[in-house]
């Protein structure tokens, strides 16, 4: 299927370059910056280089008595498309992200800040060819690009390379798509690599109503040791998604079920356990995500609700020795539900390097969420959410540290925001986290009395 | 023997040298004024040598100086797009015109060739004109004959200093409104009243007004919409037939398209039709019946399906007659219109800024060279999907200017033209109108308007009085500022 998929890739690429006309090329350039400068009681130490990551929010990172600090965060984001006709784009995407103050005159991604900066610190994001045979509805897009599955990225938001064939002609919008997520190190080329395979159909019922459903294939065989992990996982994905419009409210429901053989953790990693998983031989995996959201027109704004269930494992770790899993098998640090609108349970959409979050990784959760978008004038804004999480199951079931409850939290937040010019906002946005028992107590007694997570920021963001 | 022939001789020549130089016409050329190039200040000088020394012949004698000048040039270069035009213009002492000369060209190759050409032609008639030392020319020449309507000609020059009565008074005799207030956005025809006075309906991004153009433009009503609610188009037509144009405005409530109908009625406005699911557009398809046309939204389309006439049945609007659209079409950019056999061609401005020409069957017969549209009238669409990649929760859409067809069949767009058009960050500065006629194989140009220092934000042609009614953000809005706008009514002749 490999094959056969980058040869219709080839092919379609080899027609693109021969039949289109030698014309002007046309430049054309989008970009963003994003600036945040935040104060906080949670978040992890720096790195030996300076620089943050994200992570799922757990301890130590909540602590008793946990420090505040205070820090300012920006991220650049330029993409240059040199479109050499109608049907042919070149597309590449950079980055250059810092917080003030991580570190200078060295090599790496994400610092910079420090004074003095000068640091290489350019990380292409995006580099792909796009292109449609003429008089046909097919588009191509072939290398590292953005992929977000049709389940508002649950399952994989990321830059991936890749290669994807798109097909949109009489109300549906087809595609197929096959990307290379990691190859383990130290092996063959394309020997030991996890891919994933895409099929998806949307179709518009009408104007109103749109219908998709899906098919993913994950591939694994990263294991490198004889002996250990399941040297060909193959775990599917089957879906499907609706979004309907009934004036005033616009409702998109979706649900995925994951089945086969369990991938184990899905990391960008591709040293260490990576190479190895899926850790344990013949562990299945039975998993299933659902999901709903909902926005309808209310006052001088717009009403949100949305609501996620995202099936978990009580054991721990999910699917050792050889048992299968219930554990939702989102990819690592790549998935989301930005529709919450979360800041600490769950990930933002607007965070950047400090992402963190309590279910940074969307699996074993089920949260409820309810916002409000205000438009105060033309230029002013606000907006308030509030939402609460449970586990979906609690892990370590039946030790002393079984937590005492599955209640993650209750987050509250709230946004102020200024639109200083059209491609511009500055604004002022609270999150406050009341921490559930889940974080807080063991079934075996234990009181941690972390403190709740708070943050506070100013940002200003320009897109253009 | 031989020393008194050669005194002869130097005596000779030098006397016919004096002789030779007695005879010329001193001609003084004047520093170019640049419009439309880069280099600006290089050129000045650089086209200032270049005609002098080919304005030399054994009658005309470029100087250094104008004191002493029997005659002085002044010249003018302007870019359009890839069109230049050097234009020049002789003058004696007193300040009367002795000769006027151009020359264009389509690309920076052809300059120094148009400018020998410029030079020749100007040196012959200054030659025809002129005795030398002479305080007046003893010959008068015809004024400059009119240009071929093939060639591309700027507009007369607008006087250097604009005297008070003159503000509202453009250079070709049209008008010009005072400053209003806010970053307009669209602009329909309203009412013409009995005193041939001439209302518009005018909008911004949140309220319509009434003007009544006078000797100013006054403002009869106004309408302001909640911040939820956006305008991103105004038209007009009277589809109930009832002899007064009612306003069809394009509304996002949100992210639902929420479009309206006003009417005036006792110089109030009053809404008639509300929620309408459509975008509109006045548009005169072939150059004949202006209509409005509607199309819709949908989930996953920015611009679904065809482009419907709308029409009015009682009380309720309702669209019929689908037209399929070309190629990169929407109802914001595209019209049609025919040829001199009856043949009809699609034409679009596709995203990015060229005129597309198009076969009844679809296939692309011509595109142009130069970009032309160009807007910054947009609404958001949500865009969660590619937050992460974008950085921004929207997208954004941009509505194309208008293509007007006239009944002659010939094709009006607008141009605007700025520092910089990157991503949605739209700066436009500076704009110009063209009309172009198909000649069965290519859109020929057939005149522009003088290049405006400021944006068009919207424009419509009044066939029936031969006027361009444009409105121009003057000033874009700040921080703080609201920003400004006018209306200008130019004479299509």
């Amino acid at each position: 299927m490999k094959k056969k998929l980058l040869a219709v890739a080839a092919a379609g690429a080899l027609t693109a370059a021969t039949a289109v006309p030698a014309l002007a090329l046309e430049n054309e350039f989008h970009g963003m910056f994003r600036l945040f400068g935040t104060v906080a009681n949670y978040g992890q130490s720096n790195s030996s280089t300076g620089a943050t990551s994200g992570s799922t929010l757990t301890a130590p990172e909540l602590a008793d008595n946990a420090p505040t600090r205070n820090f300012v965060e920006q991220r650049a984001r330029l993409m240059y498309i040199a479109k050499a006709n109608d049907d042919l784009k070149l597309v590449t995407h950079f980055e250059i992200d810092s917080r003030w103050g991580d570190s200078s005159y060295t090599n790496g991604r994400n610092v910079g800040g420090a004074i003095g900066a000068d640091t290489v610190d350019i990380e292409t994001k995006n580099v792909y060819l796009d292109f449609n045979i003429p008089s046909t509805p097919m588009n191509f897009k072939v290398g590292i690009q953005p992929f977000i599955d049709s389940y508002g990225g649950i399952f994989v938001n990321a830059d991936i390379a890749g290669a994807q064939a798109i097909a949109k002609y009489a109300g549906f919008t087809n595609t197929l798509g096959f990307f290379r997520f990691t190859e383990a190190v130290g092996t063959l080329p394309g020997k030991a690599d996890r891919d994933l395979f895409v099929a998806d159909v949307k179709y518009d019922i009408t104007k109103d109503i749109k219908l998709g459903g899906s098919y993913y294939l994950m591939h694994s065989d990263l294991v490198v040791t004889p002996g250990v992990g399941n040297p060909n996982a193959y775990t599917h994905m089957v879906g499907l998604n609706s979004s309907m419009k009934f004036d005033p409210v616009t409702l998109n429901v979706f649900g995925l079920y994951q089945f086969g053989d369990n991938p184990g953790p899905i990391s960008s990693s591709n040293t260490g356990n990576a190479i190895n998983t899926p850790a344990t031989r013949n562990s299945k995996v039975d998993a299933y995500a659902l999901g709903a959201t909902a926005k309808a027109k209310l006052g001088p704004g717009t009403l949100k609700l949305a609501g996620i269930y995202v099936s978990g494992e009580q054991q721990t770790p999910a699917g050792a020795a050889g048992k299968d899993t219930g554990a939702f098998q989102a990819v690592a640090g790549e998935s989301n539900f930005f529709a919450a609108d979360m800041y600490i349970l769950l990930r933002n959409k607007y965070n950047i390097n400090s992402d963190r979050a309590l279910v940074h990784t969307v699996s074993n959760v089920t949260g409820g969420f309810i916002g409000y978008d205000a438009n105060i004038t033309s230029k002013l804004f606000a907006n308030v959410n509030v939402g609460a999480a449970w586990a979906a199951q609690v892990t370590n079931k039946g030790t002393a540290s079984e937590p005492d409850s599955n209640y993650l939290g209750t987050e509250l937040n709230a946004e102020v925001g200024y639109r200083l010019f059209d491609n511009m906002t500055a604004s002022v946005l609270g999150a406050y986290v009341i921490l559930g028992d889940f974080y807080q107590k063991t079934k075996g007694g234990t009181d941690n009395n972390f403190d709740d997570p708070y943050r506070a920021s100013l940002m200003l963001n320009y897109a253009f | 023997m031989k020393n008194m022939v050669r005194f002869l001789l130097l005596a000779l020549m030098l006397f016919s040298a004096t002789a030779s130089h007695a005879a010329t016409i001193k001609v003084f050329v004047s520093e170019f004024s640049v419009t439309g190039a880069p280099n600006k200040d290089e050129l000045k000088s650089t086209l200032q040598t270049l005609l002098a020394s080919r304005l030399t012949n054994e009658s005309v004698l470029s100087v250094d100086s104008p004191v002493g000048a029997d005659v002085v040039v002044k010249g003018s270069y302007i870019v359009f797009g890839k069109v230049f035009s050097i234009d020049a213009v002789a003058k004696d002492q007193g300040g009367k015109v002795l000769a006027r000369a151009f020359q264009q060209g389509e690309s920076q190759n052809d300059l120094i060739p148009a400018l020998g050409k410029l030079g020749q032609s100007l040196a012959g008639d200054i030659a025809a004109k002129v005795t030398p030392g002479a305080p007046e020319p003893t010959v008068t020449r015809p004024t400059v004959a009119p240009a071929p309507t093939d060639v591309v000609r700027p507009e007369p020059t607008t006087p250097d200093i604009i005297r008070a009565q003159d503000q509202t008074r453009t250079a070709s005799g049209g008008w010009m409104s005072q400053r209003l207030s806010g970053t307009l956005s669209g602009i329909a025809p309203g009412r013409i009243l009995s005193n041939d006075s001439r209302e518009y309906f005018i909008v911004d991004a949140n309220a319509l007004r009434l003007y009544r153009k006078g000797d100013s433009l006054k403002l009869i009503a106004e309408v302001t919409f909640s911040p939820r609610e956006r305008v991103i188009g105004i038209d007009s037509a009277d589809l109930d037939g009832d002899g007064t144009p009612e306003a069809y405005l394009t509304m996002m409530d949100g992210e639902t398209l929420a479009s309206q109908v006003w009417v005036v009625a006792n110089d109030t406005l009053k809404r008639v039709a509300s929620k309408l699911p459509y975008y509109f557009r006045g548009i005169a398809l072939d150059g004949k019946d202006y209509r409005i046309y509607a199309q819709q939204t949908s989930i996953g389309q920015d611009f679904y399906g065809d482009v419907y006439e709308l029409v009015k049945k009682g009380d309720r609007f309702e669209i019929k007659s689908p037209i399929k659209l070309p190629r990169f079409g929407n109802l914001y950019n595209f019209n049609r219109f025919r040829d001199a056999a009856g043949a009809s061609y699609p034409v679009v401005i596709n995203e990015d800024g060229y005129i597309i020409v198009y076969s009844a069957a679809g296939e692309e017969l011509w595109r142009s060279s130069d970009k032309f549209g160009g807007t910054d009238t947009y609404f958001k669409k949500d865009d969660t999907a590619n937050v992460r990649t974008t950085g921004d929760p929207y997208r954004w859409i941009f509505l194309q200017q208008r293509i007007t067809v006239t009944p002659a069949g010939d094709i009006i767009v607008p141009q605007n033209g700025g520092l910089f058009v990157v991503g949605n960050m739209r700066s436009y500065k500076k704009n110009s109108v063209f009309s172009f006629a198909w000649n069965g194989s290519t859109l020929d140009e057939k005149w522009h308007t003088k290049q405006s220092q400021s944006y068009l934000s919207d424009y419509f042609y009044d066939h029936d009085r031969k006027e361009l009614v444009i409105l121009e953000v003057v000033k874009k809005e700040g921080l703080i500022d609201k920003g400004a706008s006018t209306v200008v009514v130019k004479k299509v002749e």
